[in-house]
């Protein structure tokens, strides 16, 4: 991931993102390779690394500390770089209070503190796992909102692992996409979907155009002699289509959530 | 209802019976010396086949499963009641006689005791009224209005110090008048609550929208967060807030149950003085105080493990951390208990009580890196019952061992110190390597008390 990047980490249900982002926080043990986040070692420097890397979740648990302001002081001693000032400010913007108690928050407003106790310490690297869930959609703009403040001066990381797919693709400049552990996809955003094109066409008889498909073609649907893919404009498929008969072929850009579901359901058949 | 009680009833199979075993050796158990007592064991098995099981499934969330079924609250909540109360009453009663019947069958000369199976029986559905009578009136939340707010408290103090209280006040309860009535009325009132309890059982969230008496008229929200505001607070923050903010309430809280046992055991005619009384009361005392610290104090912070483990301490350091919040507490219960004692009743007295803080601080340590290790799930619990009652029974064969007197102080200190290291050492590896550890949160926790209202 470059420094200053919003990266987007997508993938369907099972595929490995919360596991992923647990390791860099030593939630388990990776079976093989290594992590390295900011140029330190997620185990051996595992402390320097929390330091300056922050985790936000609504899996997160809050209830102990009682009331917000509890676990705000809990949290800002961890944190001699604590921002006093900001952190008011995000309260104000997220309508929390000090004496708020943690147990009759809305799943949102816990998103919310979530949020609040990552930002609030000015992290390098902001982790978040599926943070607009919950979230209404004035909020998710307001959460995003902050999270582009966050990241403006250019020199704060920030990996969200989502499956608002449009969210992502509104904010994320560089996008990564897994299934089973495996890394299917990354890049630059608008490179990754600049790179792709939704492809219709027609053929005179339908059989023509049987599996195997050439490399980098993927047929989404078909109907009699009117055709759907996925193009990679970098392949030869394109090429191919019209040596092989293709008719009117169109091009049409493609959106991240098209992207995603052909190249999963690609993976998922092979 | 019949599918909820079975769909019940297969979840938790292995549980009931492995209780029905047990049962099945108490009743042999009653028949082969029916001048023991038995009620502690009775409240023990009554505790793992009743509501306390269904406590689980509520905090897992079961009710947002269930709400959507053609049912409604109320045949939900008689359907668990049926399931954790009248049948388990019925069950247990069974495999006592069964098991007595047994022991008569081997030993035709001994008296079968029908008397004291049939008061056990009843006082079984008393302890498993007792403890679905605290589940259901933990569920109904304390808010609304101030009358069931004072219903939801009276009944809660009420189960709870039934079940808690009555672990050490009813031990004899079978042999003394006073008690057995104490027991049969607090305990037939607390099953007739539960009845209606399980009746008014609410869904939470799910709860169909009744207008009652203020008809439909809307009526606007009051706004919780009107005043937005964040002063920063003084003084340190970190791992020392949390262990001192804990460690002030359960000190607190213990401190407060011991003097209360101490004035029970008073009450009911065993006068301190006396080895046995002593040594009870000691070995007791560290017990419950244990077990009040790990369920009460300990837990809570488990469940916010996956938060913890991002900030920026080391797996050792939260290891430690981790064993504090239990062993601190009972250092310090230990100390004061002792001390109390020593200053009423003399040296010997207040040595006993110390030892007995010193060894339970190696069934605390190993608890703490079983709840570590597997999370707050009923797997936890059951190890936590396994390892404080039997290293309480390696403390008695200790005794034994040393032929009715007490073991050392360094032997009990050697015990706890090596537990205390070895707890250290895998709580730490737990941290390090397991992924369960920090997936299994079994207790989202809403507003409403067991976790039912999100």
């Amino acid at each position: 991931m470059p420094r200053g990047a919003i990266y987007g980490l997508i993938g369907p249900n099972g595929a490995g993102k919360t596991t992923a982002i647990d390791l860099i926080f030593g939630m388990g043990k990776n079976d093989a390779g290594q992590i390295r986040v900011l140029g330190l070692d997620h185990r051996a420097d595992e402390v320097a690394l929390k330091g300056r890397a922050a985790y936000v979740s609504p899996d997160l648990n809050f209830q102990v500390w009682g009331k917000v302001g509890k676990a705000i002081r809990f949290v800002r001693g961890f944190y001699p770089g604590w921002d006093d000032a900001y952190c008011a400010a995000l309260m104000k913007a997220f309508r929390l209070s000090d004496a708020d108690r943690v147990a009759t928050l809305s799943f949102g407003a816990r998103t919310k503190l979530s949020l609040l106790l990552a930002l609030a310490r000015r992290p390098e690297v902001l982790i978040l796992d599926e943070p607009t869930t919950g979230l209404d959609a004035v909020s998710r703009q307001q959460a995003f909102g902050e999270l582009l403040k966050a990241v403006e001066d250019g020199e704060r990381t920030v990996l969200i692992s989502s499956h608002g797919l449009s969210d992502i693709e509104r904010f994320a400049d560089h996008v990564g996409m897994i299934k089973n552990g495996k890394l299917l996809l990354e890049g630059r955003m608008d490179e990754v979907v600049d790179r792709y094109r939704l492809v219709e066409f027609f053929t005179s008889n339908g059989t023509t155009f049987q599996t195997p498909e050439p490399e980098g073609l993927i047929i989404l649907k078909w109907n009699e002699n009117r055709w759907r893919a996925l193009l990679d404009q970098k392949s030869a498929a394109q090429a191919w289509l019209q040596a092989d008969g293709a008719q009117q072929i169109s091009l049409t850009p493609v959106t991240l959530e098209e992207l995603f579901v052909a190249l999963v359901k690609e993976e998922e058949a092979e | 209802m019949k599918r909820l009680m079975l769909d019940y009833f297969r979840r938790w199979a292995w549980m009931l019976a492995l209780g029905g075993m047990l049962e099945f050796g108490l009743g042999w158990f009653i028949a082969n010396r029916p001048e023991d007592n038995f009620e502690f064991w009775g409240l023990m098995l009554a505790l793992w086949t009743g509501a306390n099981l269904l406590s689980f499934d509520l905090r897992r969330g079961v009710v947002r499963a269930v709400a959507p079924l053609p049912l409604t609250a109320r045949q939900i909540g008689r359907s668990w009641w049926l399931a954790t109360v009248a049948i388990p009453t019925i069950a247990l009663a069974a495999l006592l006689f069964a098991g007595a019947g047994t022991f008569y069958h081997f030993q035709p000369s001994k008296v079968f005791p029908v008397g004291r199976l049939a008061l056990a029986s009843i006082i079984y559905l008393m302890w498993l009224g007792a403890i679905s009578c605290g589940t259901f009136s933990a569920t109904r939340g304390s808010y609304g209005s101030w009358r069931k707010f004072a219903s939801t408290g009276v009944f809660s103090l009420l189960s709870g110090a039934m079940i808690l209280g009555g672990m050490m006040y009813f031990q004899d309860a079978s042999k003394h008048s006073f008690k057995c009535a104490l027991l049969l009325g607090v305990g037939g009132l607390l099953t007739v609550v539960s009845w209606f309890r399980a009746e008014q059982f609410s869904l939470g969230r799910a709860e169909p929208f009744n207008p009652g008496r203020a008809g439909i008229r809307l009526t606007p929200q009051p706004a919780t967060n009107r005043s937005t505001y964040h002063r920063p607070l003084e003084g340190y923050g970190g791992i020392p807030f949390l262990i001192s903010t804990g460690f002030v309430r359960i000190f607190l809280y213990v401190a407060a149950m011991l003097a209360l046992m101490a004035l029970l055991q008073q009450w009911q005619g065993r006068a301190m003085p006396g080895y046995v009384s002593i040594s009870t009361f000691a070995a007791m005392g560290s017990l419950m105080s244990c077990g009040f610290i790990i369920v009460v104090q300990f837990l809570p912070v488990l469940r916010q493990l996956r938060y913890l483990r991002t900030l920026p301490i080391s797996a050792t350091r939260l290891a430690a951390t981790m064993l504090a919040i239990v062993i601190l507490p009972l250092i310090a219960l230990g100390a004061l208990v002792a001390g109390g004692t020593g200053l009423v009743l003399g040296a010997p007295a207040d040595l006993t009580v110390l030892k007995s803080y010193t060894f339970i601080l190696a069934p605390a340590s190993l608890c703490v890196f079983f709840a570590v290790w597997r999370g707050d799930g009923i797997q936890t619990y059951v190890l936590l019952a396994i390892t404080l009652f039997g290293l309480q029974l390696v403390q008695l064969r200790l005794q034994m061992a040393f032929h009715y007197l007490e073991p050392p102080f360094s032997l009990c200190g050697t015990i706890a110190a090596i537990c205390i290291l070895l707890a250290f050492l895998l709580t730490r590896c737990a941290l390090m390597r397991s992924s369960h550890t920090y997936r299994v949160q079994a207790n989202p926790f809403g507003n409403i008390a067991l976790g039912m209202g999100r």
